[in-house]
């Protein structure tokens, strides 16, 4: 095994880190191709007395991915077969190296795909979705990865292998494990419920001439009993950004802007297109777009989901916050974000999952400037406060990582936290699988180290 | 190495500043697809020149291997939401670690020799030619099947159109694919053009070596490369060189890829070409689609004569990158396998059979292809659609 554990320094400077701004650092990293591989990987680093820690594409924000001080680093990617696809049933077998947009792909000439599908959806794992519960914009309406999942073969901590599913087992754990942040072991490999592509898709662009008419306008929709298949929100200076890059046609005199997309038979979906165009123009919509082709859709959704990245042409470094607030908070707590960054002197942009209430702010600083990650951190803890004031939750999709594990005590109890470590330690008594994430110091006897040099959250 | 590290400096720190880790460009780096790794990912190539220019990781053969490893194929740049001009950063460092001397080095250096002197590649040429008649030049080598003697240019002199253009013929380009340049000649002259060719006055234009890393010798070439004033266009039927002499050229004349020259007159090609009952699967060029942008056009301009499928890869590197299947033969011989699983599936997905050609745009692309035994007769666009041209019209390449 020690033969193809890798340990030269440039490859581990390079996964201790995901997308977020933290860095890690880990003694080795292996990249099995088999089941019997990764067990073989985890034997070898209890023996060795070491920790580990599963990797997929490192696109992760929340740190969920950055190894701790000495960690085996077990990077899934070369498990990236598709094992089975069954169309009868819509379901396929994969390895968790698989990435999100391949999948879809494969599966399409069935007329089938994964529905969930986060903006990072070119480049991330099957596997990272199941450690983080991944959400993304058409998840509104299909419902986030926890409920895709049929299946899960997983090596568990002590190095045994075990199948979580609905049915061939006592307890139903597969709740359990998706979401767990790599903290329960390993999957390598997952059955994953396919859903039908849309017979009829209408995608609307409508713009708002404040934030404000479109949170409302948000809230408008669902309560009169449409779920569009997704319903994100832009603003302004982020819509600016995406347009330089994209071209989409986004409106850019607008405060902010909504992508309304529906699906379904052909009548119901241009049945409800035209109550979101009424309600959306009783709302003030100052402009209303609907996506003439697949190009055009395309286009939009490329917009959307590469926003993040358009950052880097105003300032080198950003941190994109995840939160989740009630759709009626939503215009209330958006200002508040905005006086937030405004007291700290950061610029902020807003593009978030409207539907769900999932707001992701991003601040966009320049890490080289002196203090401004003190700014930066108290700013989003700032925004953690005010989501959870608001009847929110800490994280919508990015997961809790080691980003928001000293906010958990905010929302939880000492008694939920202790809850939690017991049923963590049922699956890795010995809190070798990814530890020091998730739950606070001092919730468990066996996670009392600090967060890795060079992290700043 | 240290003091190659030190020449890190002339990467400029707001282009690797740009970049923010978000790793959108892993699955359209052909490395990081064949590997799975960080380090054979554009992502962790400029993590680490950044960190070795900042002095905080050293120049080791880890990270040598890593940049070394680099195709060059530039298809993270379109995916980059955030702007990252990769080709600013990976450029400089490829000239500076070529500074090595081994046998592998010094033959690639021969090689590069030989295409800028015309007269010993045509001599090169002709013995191969024999070589693979006598059936004693290795097969598995990316060298297509050569002439001894080539076809000579039968240029329309009659013709007084206004509509000229110059034709570079180019070095590899027309020592082993001639045929093409016949071809480009007929469809340009079924379109009213009078067309020139460039010659050997022009040879090579240096993208190779520029590509290989030999950023002074290139350089060189370049400088040579004659700048009329007051010339007419030029056209390029070699995807890698049109993106190279665009540039070289930039200040002097138009350039254009033959394929975007094509495109503008498709409404004209809708009438003299006539449709044909077989299906090309096109392979794209990184040069043609990720440098220059040119990839819809392709495929356009082919269906007016063909059935035409597109491979599901995101346009990914077959693995040829000028001389990198030479110089990194482990890592290129991985990605082309990959592009031919791919073509293998998309294949098999229509019905085995039922694909005619491989349409490929760069003669890089068809050689390295061409030498791993494929059953599909690999060709260039514009041959296919000389093929189409209506007898009457057809006049040159016979």
């Amino acid at each position: 095994m020690s033969g193809v554990v890798h340990t030269n320094t440039a490859e581990l400077f390079l996964v201790g880190q995901d997308a977020s701004n933290m860095m890690g650092d880990p003694a080795g990293v292996c990249y099995p191709t088999s089941t019997a591989e990764v067990q073989e990987a985890v034997r070898w680093a209890r023996a060795k007395g070491m920790t580990f820690i599963a990797r997929g594409a490192g696109t992760g924000l929340a740190g969920g991915a950055i190894p701790t001080a000495g960690s085996l680093v077990i990077c899934l990617t070369k498990m990236n077969q598709i094992r089975s696809i069954d169309v009868a049933r819509r379901s396929a077998w994969v390895e968790p190296g698989v990435l999100n947009a391949d999948l879809s792909r494969r599966t399409s000439r069935h007329g089938l795909h994964f529905a969930p599908d986060p903006s990072s959806q070119q480049s991330c794992t099957i596997g990272g979705n199941v450690a983080n519960n991944s959400g993304g914009p058409h998840c509104l309406s299909e419902g986030v990865t926890s409920a895709h999942i049929l299946a899960l073969e997983v090596v568990l901590p002590s190095g045994e292998v075990c199948i979580l599913d609905a049915e061939n087992s006592l307890f139903d754990l597969r709740g359990a494990f998706v979401g767990s942040e790599g903290m329960f072991g390993i999957a390598t490999a997952i059955e994953v419920r396919l859903v039908q592509n849309p017979p009829h898709v209408s995608t609307m662009v409508v713009g708002f001439a404040s934030v404000h008419e479109g949170a409302m306008a948000v809230s408008a929709i669902i309560a009169h009993g449409i779920i569009p298949s997704a319903l994100e929100m832009m603003d302004a200076p982020i819509t600016r950004a995406v347009e330089e890059y994209v071209h989409a046609g986004f409106p850019l005199d607008a405060a902010a802007m909504l992508i309304v997309e529906i699906d379904g038979l052909e009548h119901s979906v241009s049945h409800g297109s035209l109550e979101v165009k009424d309600i959306v123009h009783r709302f003030g919509a100052t402009s209303f777009r609907v996506a003439k082709s697949s190009a055009e859709r395309a286009l939009i959704w490329k917009g959307r989901k590469t926003a993040f990245g358009a950052i880097a042409r105003i300032q080198p470094n950003y941190y994109l916050h995840d939160t989740v607030v009630p759709r009626k908070k939503l215009a209330e707590v958006l200002s508040q974000v905005s006086i937030i960054a405004a007291q700290e002197q950061l610029q902020v942009m807003n593009v978030f999952h409207a539907g769900d209430g999932n707001l992701h702010p991003i601040l966009m600083f320049d890490k080289r400037v002196d203090g401004v990650m003190d700014r930066v951190h108290r700013a989003g803890s700032e925004i953690v406060r005010v989501s959870l004031e608001a009847g929110g939750v800490l994280s919508g999709e990015h997961g809790i990582g080691l980003e928001k594990r000293d906010f958990m005590r905010w929302m939880f109890t000492e008694n939920d936290l202790l809850f939690q470590q017991k049923l963590r330690s049922a699956f890795d008594p010995e809190g070798i699988s990814n530890p020091h994430k998730v739950l606070p110091r001092g919730s468990g006897c066996a996670d009392m180290s600090s967060i890795p040099p060079g992290s700043w959250v | 190495m240290s003091n190659i590290a030190g020449r890190f400096q002339l990467v400029n720190e707001e282009d690797l500043n740009t970049c923010v880790n978000c790793g959108l460009c892993l699955p359209h780096c052909p490395t990081y697809r064949v590997t799975g790794e960080d380090i054979f990912s554009p992502r962790g190539r400029i993590n680490l020149i950044r960190s070795v220019k900042h002095g905080d990781l050293e120049l080791t053969k880890d990270v040598v291997t890593a940049l070394d490893t680099c195709i060059q194929c530039m298809g993270c740049e379109p995916a980059c939401p955030s702007g990252v001009k990769y080709h600013e950063i990976i450029s400089p460092v490829k000239a500076e670690l070529h500074t090595r001397w081994n046998l592998r080095d010094a033959t690639l250096r021969c090689g590069l020799y030989v295409v800028t002197h015309m007269r010993t590649l045509r001599f090169f040429t002709s013995a191969i030619s024999v070589a693979q008649k006598l059936k004693v030049f290795p097969q598995k080598l990316p060298v297509p099947k050569l002439n001894f003697r080539q076809p000579h240019f039968n240029i329309d002199a009659e013709s007084s159109s206004k509509r000229e253009v110059l034709l570079y013929t180019g070095c590899v380009m027309d020592a082993w694919y001639r045929n093409v340049h016949l071809d480009t000649i007929a469809l340009l002259e079924a379109l009213g053009y009078s067309v020139q060719v460039s010659g050997d006055e022009y040879g090579c234009c240096g993208a190779l070596h520029e590509h290989a890393g030999f950023a002074q010798v290139a350089e060189k070439i370049q400088s040579k490369i004659p700048r009329p004033t007051n010339s007419s266009m030029m056209v390029v039927n070699s995807a890698g060189c049109s993106a190279s002499l665009k540039k070289t050229l930039a200040e002097n004349r138009v350039v254009l890829d033959i394929n975007e020259l094509l495109h503008l007159h498709i409404e004209d090609l809708q009438k003299i070409l006539v449709r044909q009952n077989e299906t090309v699967l096109v392979q794209e060029p990184c040069h043609l689609r990720h440098v220059q942008g040119i990839s819809q056009e392709v495929k356009e301009l082919l269906e007016i004569s063909f059935t035409v499928t597109q491979l599901e890869d995101d346009g990914l590197c077959c693995g040829a990158g000028g001389s990198f299947s030479f110089s990194q033969p482990v890592m290129a011989t991985a990605v082309r396998q990959r592009k031919i699983d791919e073509i293998d599936r998309v294949i098999d997905s229509i019905s085995p059979h039922s694909v005619h050609y491989l349409a490929s745009a760069n003669p890089g692309c068809s050689s390295f292809l061409s030498g791993c035994g494929f059953d599909v007769e690999i060709a260039h666009p514009v041959s296919l659609l000389a093929q189409s041209l209506r007898p009457r019209i057809s006049g040159g390449g016979q």
